[in-house]
């Protein structure tokens, strides 16, 4: 069994403190950091945007972002976008240089 | 204090900090979940009965958007083989299935569409500590999906047939109404 990654709800980020201490759950930790590998993604995807004109919304792995606001979403995102920009690669020819390893 | 007094004044607390996280909800075979507003994180939960249902999804996207996506299973003896597959289908989605993964969706690909498939085959299985339910899950591992503005629809299916339940989940942002979650525990914390 791979290493477990904690999370409340995984994919729900905003229980809180108080309602976690309640539950007896790990409570609210602060703001992390925003992960090389979502600096990596929110780049590549930038490119992408570029080349394409478009515009994605990527606020929420951005610094300021949804993501960061706690351990568990920081490890969610951080797991995510090393697995999306590697999925990029494998399945979308001619990516933009910001998207290499 | 009382216990139940305590459990009440619990219960005011935690209610409207519950009512602001992610919306989960039961999806049904054969009949489509419409998610309304894309911009908050849901987990949806399913049952495979028989192991030939096909669940699906609508997700209407009103900008180029990218998101976290995996699929889950409680991490149960019983259940470690049980590894349901997801795809994420549409137009203008810069993934094209191979032939391998075009021969195993559940359902015909609509003209034009592509598809971001997950046959769950990774190895060794991602886990995570759930820590709400404090449960572990199996997941398909999570990726971050860039998604052009459009309707799309998940498909959620059992490709060796075998049974038991199943949560995907998407998004990281806060809303929706968590109190749902407790109207059908036995479904969420299994």
């Amino acid at each position: 069994m791979s290493e477990p990654s904690k999370s409340p709800w995984r994919h729900a980020l905003a229980l809180g403190g108080l309602g976690l201490s309640l539950l007896g759950g790990t409570g609210c930790e602060g703001r992390q950091p925003q992960s090389a590998s979502c600096q990596k993604f929110v780049a590549c995807v930038n490119a992408l945007d570029e080349a394409r004109g478009s515009r994605t919304n990527l606020a929420r792995f951005e610094p300021e972002g949804a993501c960061w606001g706690s351990p568990e979403g920081a490890k969610l995102c951080g797991d995510a976008c090393e697995r999306g920009v590697g999925v990029m690669r494998e399945r979308m020819p001619e990516l933009p240089g910001a998207c290499a390893p | 204090m009382s216990t139940r007094l305590r459990s009440l004044l619990a219960l005011a607390v935690l209610l409207p900090i519950i009512a602001r996280a992610h919306s989960p909800s039961v999806l049904s075979p054969g009949v489509p979940t419409v998610i309304e507003d894309t911009s908050i994180s849901y987990a949806l939960y399913g049952v495979f009965e028989t192991g030939d249902e096909v669940f699906r999804v609508k997700v209407s996207f009103p900008e180029d958007f990218a998101l976290p996506v995996e699929l889950f299973v409680p991490h149960r003896e019983e259940l470690k083989e049980h590894r349901p597959a997801f795809a994420l289908v549409g137009p203008g989605l810069f993934f094209t299935p191979t032939a391998e993964e075009r021969a195993a969706l559940p359902l015909p690909l609509p003209e034009g569409a592509g598809a971001y498939v997950d046959l769950n085959r990774v190895s060794p299985r991602p886990v995570f500590y759930e820590t709400f339910t404090r449960r572990f899950f199996w997941s398909t591992g999570v990726v971050a999906l860039v998604v052009p503005k459009g309707d799309y629809e998940f498909w959620m299916w059992s490709p060796h047939k075998t049974r038991g339940k199943f949560g995907i989940g998407f998004g990281v942002e806060e809303g929706g109404d968590f109190s749902r979650a407790f109207e059908d525990w036995s479904v969420y914390a299994y």
